[in-house]
């Protein structure tokens, strides 16, 4: 009878799911049927469109801003390069490229009644730091300040100080509205989220665990990215399935020029890379690996407990082929690797193995001078495989992830007023988790899920002053047969030419929760919703204003606040999952954030950077947690996560010394973590087993006082130079924790003093290292 | 708009939300905190009765204790009171049962209400005591350490009102000697990290009867761990089948002490089961069996 249930709830599943399908597919269908009868309405008049790439790689940029002088209207070229101007009268036109870090392109173009001009553009880089003023209308700056959007240079990820590597999270972090949790974690908390919010892609490609060093720092080599953008709130209904952000990282497709590479030497971890032409395209690979054994090797002969064996590495790889000069083709992979073992005592050892693979697709396509199409197939393969043997007892865990997807995107651009963009995403994900304790399997868990979503967007300019952005966005989740939509809106007013006020509204869900640990991220785990736990949904409204108060100088704000309903988490004192249904796994609660930030940011000169500041409030509620006892029935309280800090700063600056020195600063100042300040204290003496008196604490409010302020200063000097005449090369110095703060991460508590005592456990102390990098 | 009004309009809300976050630390508070724990087949326990000291200073029991109260268990029958037995006190914040003759009964509903003559709080609890259940297997005299011969235990099956039995097993050491710790825990001892005293009554944490094998006729057959032998020479291994207040107190206990998905620094409260108080009014039913450890010959001196 349990088995004819359940096949009956199988087949009910199935049966939604193909009829999700089926309306997704009849959607986009109809769409497509629309498009070329809207677009016969446009014949008599002209266009022009093309991809704009830098001039000596002939890398395509994202978000180059592009426009006819003559007539005001502009656009951008969106996530493959691609631009295109339609619905334009005959006529001979100015047209005009810019991009940060590149001179400005101009050239005449004189378009025919009907005629669809091809102006693939390449553009000189100039160099940030030069003092040189570029002229740039309105219409230049569209994408790189669209509402709750925030871009991080490449360049700017490898001048700042780094921790170990270059990072690009960490570097993230700086950007107002996104906090890290501690020194050791590179994880993202974006207004008021947990890191399992933001949706994270590499090349379209979703990656479940973007972390080296057990979240020390991440998985992108700042050797392999081309362009890193982080949508902090509000974001569109081109992206979904994340309650709050989405960072979406777009690896280099490798010089259509000529051949050049790489080669960094540092003492914790190395890098080497090259990129070059092929035949009609182009391939990049970038190789990292960490180069702890010396040092390890070393310590083993002085010190108990080192690690047996300690390392991680990451390849990216990209291939790119023009099929025609409409059709592009690409193909990009990723592999990264922890491992590590560590016999920690007598008949006592650890060994953890975790990583990511990702490899992508993409077919790109200019249908006409107003359609473009692109196809991406998509794989992702999270593990981790930690492994424990204790007094000859093993325990041993494995948790895979498996995502399998095809997405398609449309863009449409009939005219002047109009952007329409549509899309469907549909996959398959498969996540394994299996325990085994003394060689017994003890938990086995295996969800297949296919997940669908479809969008429709338009992005309608009705005159110069007015932009209204609107979308639908449908997912689709078999697992719990759930179906949601999720509309989202935003409008941006133009009152002048130095300042654009925006605001945003969105609906969003999430069908996935992460178990992970601040601490360490090695162990993380994803479960998805199912009967009996519905996904997390939240709203978010967000409002700003964008101004230029000077040229070269950028003044943000942005408001937002949000909520988060039904969130589903492990229930934290679940002690042991086995024998339980699923949905008694988990804790559901709610949330909210809201906070303001201020952007200030020095575009050009020989001193360029930024200062960030967040007045940020997140508070979270699960049934049962946060109550008070010392009343009857109580109810649970919001409470701030750890994470939460009420001023967060930064200040990121570069200078320019002389033509071979620079130098770069950053000083971060956050409110101290919120932490459970104990009350009282108690003792269990008579539990029937075990020796030891079992001595708790009572707690009021959780996470109500905080930790000493959080400030810290990094310094870094890079001297560029030739190596013996074969290329550039570059010495790197820097300081991390300048004046070596002993931040607090958290307090320990020892029972073993009567009065319990109270330590620190400290964050990074002063960090120096050095690295040397040559380009040939 | 000009940047001025701007900036004007940011800095005022930004002071309008600051001066939202009201959530501020409470004052301790002192709380009564009451601990008995009944076990199937044995007389009534103790019931100990003491108050929360503040966290920063010096704790003992009999700093704490509390005197001059009333304790009576009752058993329930049907939700009404069948029995009712009084304590009296035996020493500072310790109470007897007067009735010594009264043994647990295995799955049996308990409460027990407590009130002071010197203070206004008044305690309640309530246990169901587990099914009692019995080792069906023989086991040998002696096993080989870490050898393929593991100890095996046939655990006879129980009609718990619970979703699933939760089980702690612990190793009580019969020959407690430096020279007999097991090389895990020799080297935590000669490293520092522990006391010998720790690991004479060695206990596992809670495990789910789900984690083990339940065969057709719902008895129980799982492997003794070696990590679970402290100690070589002969031992005395208890099953112990828990309810849920010690559950909840334990496994909340265990989450104070970190190591879970919170992070550090985020301690919440032990999940109580006592009204008017917190503290545990817990129960199970054990059995036990005895042999020996022996060391393997690549342990030999």
């Amino acid at each position: 009878m349990q088995h004819l249930l359940y096949s009956f709830v199988r087949q009910s599943q199935l049966t939604y799911y193909k009829t999700c399908c089926r309306l997704f597919t009849r959607y986009l269908f109809i769409l497509l049927l629309a498009l070329p009868a809207h677009s016969l309405f446009a014949q008599s008049n002209a266009s022009v469109n093309g991809y704009i790439t830098d001039s000596q790689t002939g890398e395509t940029l994202i978000s180059a801003n592009v426009a006819i002088m003559e007539n005001n209207r502009g656009t951008s070229t969106n996530t493959s390069g691609y631009y295109s101007i339609t619905n334009l009268e005959p006529g001979t036109y100015t047209l005009r490229a810019s991009f940060i870090g590149y001179t400005l392109f101009e050239r005449e173009v004189t378009l025919d009644s009907g005629e669809s001009l091809r102006v693939d553009i390449e553009m000189q880089p100039d160099g940030l730091e030069l003092e040189e003023v570029v002229i740039e209308s309105d219409i230049e700056r569209e994408e790189q300040r669209n509402i709750g959007t925030s871009q991080i240079s490449t360049d700017l990820i490898k001048r700042l100080p780094p921790v170990v590597e270059p990072d690009v999270f960490r570097s993230i972090q700086l950007l107002p509205g996104v906090k890290a949790a501690n020194d050791f974690s590179s994880g993202l908390y974006v207004r008021g989220g947990s890191p399992d919010q933001t949706l994270i892609l590499l090349d379209e490609t979703t990656v479940y665990n973007p972390s080296h060093f057990f979240g020390f720092f991440s998985t992108f080599n700042p050797d392999a990215v081309k362009d890193v953008r982080l949508y902090k709130g509000g974001y569109p209904a081109t992206y979904g399935g994340r309650l709050g952000s989405v960072l979406t990282v777009y690896n280099k497709d490798g010089n259509r020029n000529e051949t050049r590479g790489s080669v960094s030497l540092g003492l914790l971890a190395s890098r080497i890379s090259a990129e070059g032409p092929t035949g009609s395209g182009s391939w990049m690979l970038a190789v990292r690996r960490s180069t702890l054994e010396p040092l390890l090797a070393v310590l083993r002969s002085s010190v108990d407990n080192i690690p047996e064996s300690f390392y991680f590495y990451d390849v990216n790889g990209k291939l790119n082929v023009d099929a025609s000069s409409n059709d592009r083709l690409s193909l990009a992979f990723y592999a990264g690797n922890d491992n590590v073992k560590f016999p920690f005592a007598e008949d006592a050892s650890i060994a953890l193995q975790y990583g990511n693979q990702t490899v992508s697709g993409q077919w790109r396509r200019i249908l006409s001078d107003e359609l473009f199409l692109k196809t991406t197939v998509t794989g992702s393969r999270y593990f981790n495989r930690p492994e424990f043997e204790i007094g000859g007892t093993p325990f041993k865990r494995n948790n895979d992830v498996y995502d399998i997807s095809l997405k398609t995107d449309l863009e449409y651009t009939p005219g002047e007023h109009h952007t329409f963009s549509a899309g469907i995403w549909a996959g398959n994900l498969v996540l394994r988790f299996s325990d085994s304790f003394d060689r017994e399997e003890t938990f086995a868990n295996r969800i297949e899920t296919r997940y669908a979503s479809a969008y429709l967007q338009d992005r309608w300019k009705p005159n110069d002053s007015w932009i209204f952005t609107g979308g639908l966005r449908l997912n689709s989740f078999s697992e719990g047969s759930y179906l949601k939509a999720a509309p989202r809106l935003s409008a941006e007013y133009r009152p002048g030419s130095r300042i654009r006020l925006q605001a945003a509204y969105g609906r969003y869900y999430q069908f996935l929760t992460l178990i992970t640990n601040e601490a360490f991220s090695g162990f993380d785990l994803w479960l998805t919703t199912d009967d009996g736990v519905p996904p997390a949904f939240g709203d978010q409204f967000v409002a700003g204003a964008k101004t230029s108060p000077f040229d070269g100088y950028a003044f943000d704000v942005e408001f937002y606040y949000r909520t988060m309903r039904d969130l589903f988490e492990l229930d934290p004192f679940t002690s042991d999952a086995a024998g339980l249904d699923y949905d008694e796994l988990f804790r559901f609660g709610n949330g909210f954030a809201y906070g303001t930030e201020l952007f200030f940011e020095k575009q050009r000169g020989r001193l360029t950077g930024f200062i960030g500041y967040t007045f940020g409030i997140t508070r979270r509620k699960y049934p049962g947690f946060n109550t008070d006892i010392t009343i009857e029935n109580p109810q649970a309280r919001y409470y701030p996560p750890k994470y939460d800090r009420t001023h967060d700063a930064n200040a990121v600056l570069n200078y320019r010394l002389s033509s071979r020195w620079s130098s770069s600063a950053v000083f971060s100042y956050a409110t101290g973590q919120a932490y459970t300040e104990p009350l009282g204290r108690t003792e269990f003496s008579g539990v029937p087993w075990g020796n030891i008196k079992r001595e708790t604490f009572t707690v009021g409010r959780l996470n109500a006082s905080r930790l000493p302020s959080y400030h810290r200063l990094d310094l870094s000097f890079s001297r560029e130079g030739s190596f013996f005449g074969m290329g550039d090369a570059e010495w790197k110095f820097q300081i991390i924790n300048v004046y070596s703060r002993r931040n607090t991460w958290f307090y320990n508590y020892n029972f073993d003093e009567n009065p319990v005592e109270r330590t620190e456990v400290s964050l990074l102390p002063i960090l120096p290292s050095v690295s040397y990098t040559v380009n040939f | 708009m000009n940047i001025n009004h701007t900036l004007f309009l940011t800095l005022l809300m930004v002071l309008l939300f600051s001066s939202c976050d009201i959530y501020e630390q409470d004052e301790y508070t002192e709380q009564v905190v009451l601990e008995s724990y009944m076990i199937a087949g044995r007389p009534l326990p103790v019931v100990r009765l003491s108050k929360t000291l503040p966290a920063d200073v010096e704790y003992s029991f009999g700093e704490a204790a509390l005197t001059d109260a009333e304790v009576i268990i009752t058993k329930l029958e049907n939700g009404s009171p069948a029995e009712e037995f009084p304590y009296q006190t035996q020493a500072n914040g310790v109470y007897r049962p007067a009735n010594r003759i009264h043994r647990v009964e295995p799955g049996s509903r308990y409460r027990i209400d407590v009130q002071f003559n010197n203070r206004d709080e008044v305690l309640r609890a309530e246990t169901i005591t587990p099914e009692q259940f019995d080792i069906l297997n023989d086991v040998e005299n002696e096993y080989v350490y870490q050898s393929e011969n593991q100890l095996e235990i046939l655990l006879s099956a129980t009609e718990s009102s619970a979703r699933q039995n939760v089980y702690v097993f612990n190793t009580l050491a019969r020959e407690p000697s430096l020279e007999n710790l097991t090389p895990f825990y020799l080297d935590a001892v000669e490293e520092g990290d522990s006391d010998i005293s720790e690991f004479l009554n060695n206990s596992s944490g809670l495990i789910n009867e789900g984690n083990f094998d339940i065969k057709e006729d719902r008895t129980i057959l799982l492997r003794f761990p070696w990590i679970g032998v402290a100690f070589f020479g002969e031992n005395a291994v208890v099953t112990n089948s828990v309810d849920q207040n010690l559950a909840d107190l334990v496994r909340s206990e265990e989450l104070q002490l970190g190591g879970s998905t919170l992070p550090p620094g985020e301690i919440p409260n032990l999940i109580y089961n006592v009204e008017g108080g917190i503290g545990v009014f817990g129960s199970i039913s054990s059995d036990t069996l005895i042999t020996r450890f022996v060391r393997p010959d690549s342990l030999r001196q």
